[in-house]
């Protein structure tokens, strides 16, 4: 008898609800052949794990890595949860995790733990801190007996002696490793003062590395306040611890170098600010120097320059005297011509060619037949002597018509009319016999 | 092996002290427009820290010291961490 007639989507919903509440089925590991491997074009992979006589469909969404372990024939592990497909009504497994078949389950576990961490972000670069550059108190959680101790001392007292090491001595391996490493980490962060912290150990084996991969030192290193440096095992172990540390160091030596700066570092540093300051001291004082170069430069172009007076004196000196020269040789030259002129001017030259000078009573010179009038008597000047005489004739000449001054005798005129205003010389007579005579 | 406060706090200023205002120093002289007198004092006070770091630097020796014997009369967490080893 039926009691209930189910539609598919109520079977399917129910089955994964059974699936779902049974925990072995939410949290399983399945070993197989892989077969039917396909790939959609959203980077699912969808795969069957094959035994002899048996057969489970498998899908590894492309969220998760490990399709590359996903090729037909090969031996794999896989981890997940069993759901069922509605659209199918298949039941599958989803899976998270696929490894190749020879890595142990502490592999695994490992692989699992890894991805959770970092689902929850614990691996974030973006929370990684920077080292303080100068630290002064460092703490260390690592076996107290260990070669890994003694490596981290030598390491700062050889780079960084000034920095002050604080161990927190631990079990680095065994049961006790786990509780000791994440409590020290604790303990460390209420130090005051403290600057970093390293935790380190020697190489060893997936076992002997076990803390390191566990959850809680994870935890302990991601709830730190200050940067924690891991330096754990060779350079090819890869811990969970090294991926939630602020810096992974491949070795607890080289975490050590991380952390520390270099005496010798700080030694250079030293040497160059020294010279730094000397450099810049030097040349500000050439700068000055060079200001005052410039200052000292424009004063002397401001006042006047001595030399350049000096020059300009001489040189008009030198012009003055060239100057004087030349007016010398050409007063000279004016001299010499003054000389010709007044020797032209001469009036005895004048006298010697025959001309006379013509004198009136007061002593005027005749220049002018205007000045004579009639019965004048005037003195005439020859080169040799001179006579006096009466004027009894003459005439003006220039203008239209001449002008009759007086009447001198014909005779007397003609005598003169050679064009000399002098009158002829006439020795034996008397001026007043002659003025008569003539008048 | 008890952790004690470092010596150079209770003397004289420690290294990272010394060397971060020898850092600053250097900046201040080659940042800032000075006078003479003043970069010329700088200079000095610069060269002065030079040698102390160098001086801490010469004879610095690493302190070592244990976190867990100071923390062996805290509360039962502290004690039960030295206990297990």
């Amino acid at each position: 008898m039926i009691n209930k007639v189910f539609i598919v989507s109520e079977l399917i919903s129910h089955l994964s609800n059974a699936l779902d509440a049974d925990p072995l089925l939410n949290d399983i590991w399945i070993t197989g052949e892989v077969a039917n491997a396909t790939t959609s074009s959203s980077g699912h992979t969808y795969f069957s794990l094959r035994e002899e006589k048996a057969s489970f469909r498998c899908v590894l969404f492309s969220r998760y890595t490990g399709a590359e372990h996903v090729v037909n024939g090969s031996q794999v592990n896989v981890h997940g949860h069993v759901t069922i497909y509605a659209a199918r009504g298949e039941i599958q497994l989803t899976s998270d995790i696929v490894q190749p078949v020879g890595i142990g389950l502490m592999a695994a576990e490992f692989e699992l733990l890894r991805q959770k961490l970092e689902e929850e972000g614990l691996f974030d670069p973006t929370r990684k801190r920077v080292l303080p550059e100068l630290p002064k108190l460092i703490g260390l959680v690592t076996s107290e007996s260990g070669a890994v101790f003694h490596d981290i001392s030598n390491t700062l007292s050889r780079r960084y002696p000034v920095a002050e090491l604080l161990l927190s001595a631990v079990q680095v391996q065994g049961a006790k490793a786990e509780n000791d490493i994440s409590e020290a980490i604790k303990k460390l962060n209420k130090v005051q003062g403290i600057d970093a912290i390293i935790i380190a150990r020697g190489g060893g084996s997936l076992e002997d590395l076990h803390a390191f991969n566990s959850e809680r030192v994870a935890r302990a290193i991601h709830a730190s306040k200050v940067p924690v440096i891991s330096g754990v095992g060779h350079e090819t172990d890869v811990t969970i611890a090294d991926w939630v540390a602020d810096i992974r160091a491949p070795t607890p030596t080289a975490a050590a170098e991380l952390v520390s700066p270099s005496k010798d570092a700080i030694y250079l540093e030293i040497a160059t600010i020294f010279s730094r300051s000397w450099s810049f001291l030097s040349e500000t004082v050439m700068n000055k120097k060079l200001e005052v170069e410039k200052l000292a430069s424009m004063m002397e172009q401001v006042l006047p320059n001595i030399n350049d007076l000096k020059q300009s004196v001489d040189l008009h000196l030198l012009t003055a005297k060239q100057s004087v020269s030349l007016l010398s040789s050409k007063y000279q030259a004016d001299l010499e011509q003054n000389k010709s002129a007044l020797f032209a001017l001469n009036p005895k030259a004048v006298l010697k060619r025959g001309y006379s000078v013509i004198e009136l009573e007061d002593g005027k010179r005749v220049t002018s037949a205007s000045l004579i009038k009639f019965g004048s008597i005037v003195k005439a000047t020859l080169l040799d002597g001179y006579f006096n005489a009466t004027v009894t004739h003459g005439e003006i000449s220039g203008g239209n018509e001449p002008k009759s001054i007086v009447n001198l005798s014909d005779e007397l005129f003609e005598k003169s009319k050679s064009g000399k205003k002098v009158v002829k010389n006439d020795k034996n007579t008397s001026s007043g016999s002659e003025q008569r005579k003539l008048f | 092996m008890t952790r004690t406060p470092p010596q150079d706090q209770s003397s004289e200023s420690s290294f990272e002290e010394t060397f971060t205002k020898l850092r600053e120093s250097i900046e201040a002289l080659e940042g800032t427009e000075l006078s003479l007198e003043e970069a010329v004092q700088l200079y000095e006070e610069g060269m002065q820290l030079a040698r102390k770091c160098n001086q801490i630097l010469n004879n610095a020796e690493l302190r070592i010291s244990k976190l867990q014997e100071e923390y062996t009369q805290e509360p039962s967490e502290d004690s039960d961490i030295t206990n297990q080893n």
